[in-house]
């Protein structure tokens, strides 16, 4: 899966099962974390979900909030600690 | 370099900061003490002045000094009920105590946790800067007040320092003469001041405005044995008016902060003492206080009044003490502690 | 105002000018770093060589972690920082179990350093950061400097290696603009320190303390009047100190993490955690919740890890059942607030929003407010009797009137505060810049009076205890 396809899928994730708000505007870059809109509850089934769509397990002692600010963070976090589940 | 527009804002904020200031210093005392808002408000409005000197108004208040129906401190006295009255001046009357703390108050507080009931009070009739002297000419109308038992001496010996006014023409009895207006910012930031400039700059200020207020007097290094003696005499003389209105006088040695060795702070302290005394030096008002303790030992031996050794008691702890001779809370708590000791035989023989 | 606090304004001054006038940056961080230590040691002198000590290792042993990046060296370091924590924080709440000897007496009896809950937490959060690879690489000096940064040391707020280094890096940002900024903030936090303090002393003599000390039976009202004048005194000291430590780093040019955000406008206890404390707060989040509730997958189990890591954040502030409990019950509280969202997820809303919004609120503000018996009651029983007058209506108020009168009074006059500065748009920053010159200067004045003036002697800052 591509990045922009990926980035697409869990943009969708957020919208519908984590803010439950189609029409909310979250583009690879918006800040989730840090703006509240995300908290650390849900930012587990965030994680959890990013585990799903890369195929990666991603150890939970080696991510913070701030490495899953934005989407296209996520990503660049998960490439860089995930590890094959 | 700062424009016209920013010298006139800087200005404003300095006049609207400190305006605001004394606003809400009058505010303070208004909700805190029921102060008038406008007007002068100080200790002095405590006050008139009749033939004898000043007098308290009955039922005035400043802050935390409120007077009774009789224009003396504490409660109103209660019918009936024994009566120990206090003379002294500003370390009776209470300075630096919360209220209610004062020496005078504790002692009745005393007294009747060891009588096991309220079966005493005590008149506070001290006032700030009060003389052995115009104590003795207020014994009459105390008598006829307040009728009391008892009557406890509290001399200060330093009054004696200065000799006494000769031929000063008589103040016209009335009120108090008090500036026309007043800012009540100025004392709360003279005490802030005090708290924040190191003690040895407060010293060194304090010589500096003694030997100004000296101007051309000599300051001795020993009281004359003349000024002791008019203090021995003075209180003697109040016995005797107390005697002629059937009261008990009983005499206490005066205590003051210091102790046998003086530390640095300890000659702060004396400095700050002879700012009121200019004319005594320093290492002068320990032996003053000495020797007029022992005359009051000796004029309770001559004249059969007994004397409660304050002197000899108190410890000289710096927590007793506000400064060289006012007491703080605990340091009266000792003295009424103190004086009910001497007190209750005389008071149970009675 | 004392001697002192002018020594320290004196002394923030000519480390402001100093920093100012040298471009060179390794002179500024050793500037900051002296100043920073010359200040705890002024408040503080035996326990500054345990600062040092422990800076130093934390630094020494986090380059370990990076270069060998194992979980049990992490483990083990956090056990050394956590140890060290225990024996002065710890330990002497467990003196009655302790051996009678002399040397574990005396072990019990030792003073607790001066700040050692906020930069202990501040080296694990390093060593956390440097396990998992974190950029900030500091120097020594800089890591000296971020546990022993002069306005955090004492009580926080709690900052992370990224936040600081790298200010500490960064030219010198103190300005004029940062100034008025950063007085502007210490003004507030000055304010609501003497109104911490305006409870504390109460209302003739009679203040928060003397409320908690009442015996015998106590009345609805009065429980919630002395939970009213706590929750406020805690938060008007500790959210006051917060902000003016913010505020002369401004000055400084520095910026730390905001510690409040009106937590008491807080419409759910999962906000209320979002806006106290919030330095702690996130910290608990990020290194306790996170990896706790990410190492199982189920749903029951981050419930679980909540209300361990609100355990935590109980503990941290002491080793005491009603600390512990207090912690406990915010995490119940929590777990309440999302099993309540996932109920009400697709249901239909109850009422006009306004309706919702208040009934959240009070709810909110109720539920906090009577947490605090837990965190302040002098032990099991009396936090029993608080909670019980609280919750079972009992006639009878024995606080008295005035005291009554002020913590309504200071209550009623903080929301109207907050309704009131919400309504005006910010202009510039500052906390009053919103405010016309006249009133602002009135503000200031109104302050400096009353702590200067009114300010109680009756009790110190409340966490510095912790």
């Amino acid at each position: 899966m591509d990045h922009s396809a990926s980035h697409a899928r869990m943009i969708e994730y957020l919208k519908t099962e984590i803010l439950r708000d189609p029409d909310a505007e979250i583009e690879p870059h918006t800040p989730l974390v840090s703006s509240g809109m995300v908290d650390s509850f849900s930012l587990i089934q965030v994680v959890q979900e990013l585990e799903k769509i890369t195929a990666l397990r991603i150890p939970a002692s080696k991510v913070a909030p701030r490495d899953l600010d934005t989407v296209s963070q996520m990503f660049a976090t998960a490439t860089r600690v995930g590890m094959p589940r | 370099m700062p424009t016209r527009t920013q010298i006139a804002r800087g200005l404003l904020a300095v006049l609207i900061f400190g305006g605001s200031l004394e606003l809400y210093a009058r505010l303070d005392d208004y909700i805190s003490y029921g102060a008038p808002m406008w007007g002068v408000y100080n200790a002095e409005t405590l006050y008139v002045r009749d033939a004898i000197g000043k007098r308290g108004i009955p039922h005035a208040r400043f802050r935390k000094w409120g007077l009774n129906a009789l224009g003396y401190r504490g409660p109103d006295l209660i019918d009936g009920r024994p009566t120990v009255v206090c003379f002294g001046a500003s370390e009776t009357f209470g300075q630096q105590e919360r209220e209610g703390s004062e020496y005078p108050r504790q002692l009745e507080q005393e007294l009747n946790a060891r009588a096991g009931a309220q079966a005493y009070q005590v008149l506070n009739a001290a006032y700030a800067g009060q003389t052995v002297r115009t104590a003795t000419l207020r014994v009459p109308e105390i008598a006829a007040m307040a009728r009391p038992v008892t009557a406890l001496i509290y001399g200060v010996p330093a009054s004696y320092i200065e000799p006494p006014p000769l031929d000063a023409p008589p103040v016209p009895p009335g009120r108090i003469e008090q500036p026309r207006f007043e800012l009540r910012i100025v004392d709360r930031v003279r005490t802030l001041l005090k708290g924040m400039i190191p003690g040895s700059v407060q010293t060194w200020l304090r010589s500096r405005e003694i030997n100004a207020d000296r101007g051309a007097a000599t300051a001795v290094a020993r009281l004359p044995e003349a000024n002791i003696q008019r203090y021995r005499d003075d209180l003697s003389k109040l016995v005797a008016a107390l005697r002629q209105e059937g009261i008990t006088p009983v005499l206490v040695t005066h205590v003051d902060a210091f102790g046998e060795t003086l530390s640095d702070s300890d000659r702060a302290l004396l400095t700050s003492w002879r700012k009121f005394y200019p004319t005594l030096q320093e290492e002068g008002f320990l032996d003053m206080e000495r020797r007029a303790n022992d005359a009051v030992r000796s004029l309770g031996a001559e004249t059969g009044v007994p004397v409660i050794d304050l002197e000899k008691a108190m410890p000289t702890a710096p927590a007793n003490f506000t400064d060289f001779a006012h007491f703080s809370d605990a340091g009266a708590a000792i003295v009424a502690k103190t004086l009910a000791d001497g007190l209750l035989p005389i008071l149970n023989r009675d | 105002m004392s001697q002192v606090s002018l020594l320290y304004a004196a002394a923030v001054l000519v480390v402001w000018m100093t920093a100012r006038v040298s471009s060179s940056r390794p002179f500024r961080l050793w500037i900051y770093l002296a100043a920073s230590w010359l200040f705890y040691f002024s408040l503080d002198a035996r326990f500054l060589p345990l600062l040092v000590l422990s800076s130093v290792f934390n630094y020494y042993y986090g380059r370990l972690i990076r270069r060998q990046p194992r979980v049990g060296l992490l483990w083990a370091g956090a056990l050394v920082n956590v140890a060290l924590l225990g024996v002065f924080k710890y330990l002497p709440a467990l003196r009655p179990l302790l051996s009678q000897s002399p040397f574990w007496q005396h072990v019990a009896e030792l003073a607790l350093p001066l700040g050692v809950s906020f930069w202990t937490f501040q080296a694990l959060s390093y060593l956390f950061d440097q396990y998992r690879g974190d950029d900030t690489r500091p120097s020594m000096g800089e890591f000296c400097l971020y546990m022993g940064f002069a306005p955090t040391v004492m009580s926080g707020p709690i900052c992370r290696v990224g936040d600081l280094v790298p200010q500490f890096r960064a030219p010198f940002a103190g300005s004029w603009a940062s100034v008025r900024e950063g007085a502007q903030g210490v003004w507030v936090g000055v304010g609501m320190i003497t109104l911490a303090r305006m409870l504390a002393a109460g209302h003739g003599g009679f203040g928060v303390a003397d409320a908690f000390a009442l015996r015998g039976t106590l009345g609805t009202a009065d429980a919630w009047v002395m939970l009213l004048g706590y929750g406020f005194q805690i938060y008007f000291d500790f959210a006051g100190y917060s902000r003016l430590v913010i505020g002369v780093a401004r000055m400084l040019g520095f910026q730390l993490p905001e510690n409040f955000d009106r937590p008491y406008l807080s419409t759910s206890v999962t906000s209320f955690w979002q806006r106290w404390h919030m330095s702690l707060s996130f910290w608990i989040r990020d290194y306790v919740f996170l990896p706790l509730a990410m190492s199982r997958r189920e749903v029951w189990w981050r419930h679980v890890s909540l209300v361990i890591s609100m355990a935590v954040f109980g503990l941290w502030h002491s080793a005491s059942w009603l600390f512990l409990l207090w912690g406990v019950y915010q995490g119940l509280m929590l777990v309440g607030h999302r099993l309540w969202q996932q109920l009400r997820r697709g249901a239909a809303p109850i009422g006009p929003r306004w309706l919702r919004s208040g009934a959240s609120w009070l709810l909110t503000f109720l539920v906090i407010i009577l947490s605090w018996t837990l965190f302040r009651a002098e032990g099991a029983s009396h936090a029993a009797g608080i909670l019980k007058a609280a919750l079972i209506p009992t006639a009878g108020l024995q606080l008295p009137g005035g005291f009554v009168l002020l913590v309504l009074g200071l209550v009623a006059g903080y929301f109207a505060s907050q309704l009131a500065v919400s309504r005006v748009p910010q202009r510039a920053p500052g906390l009053l810049s919103w405010l016309p010159m006249p009133a602002r200067f009135a503000c200031y004045a109104a302050i400096f009076y009353l702590a200067v003036f009114r300010a109680a002697e009756a009790q110190g800052f409340i966490y510095a205890q912790f």
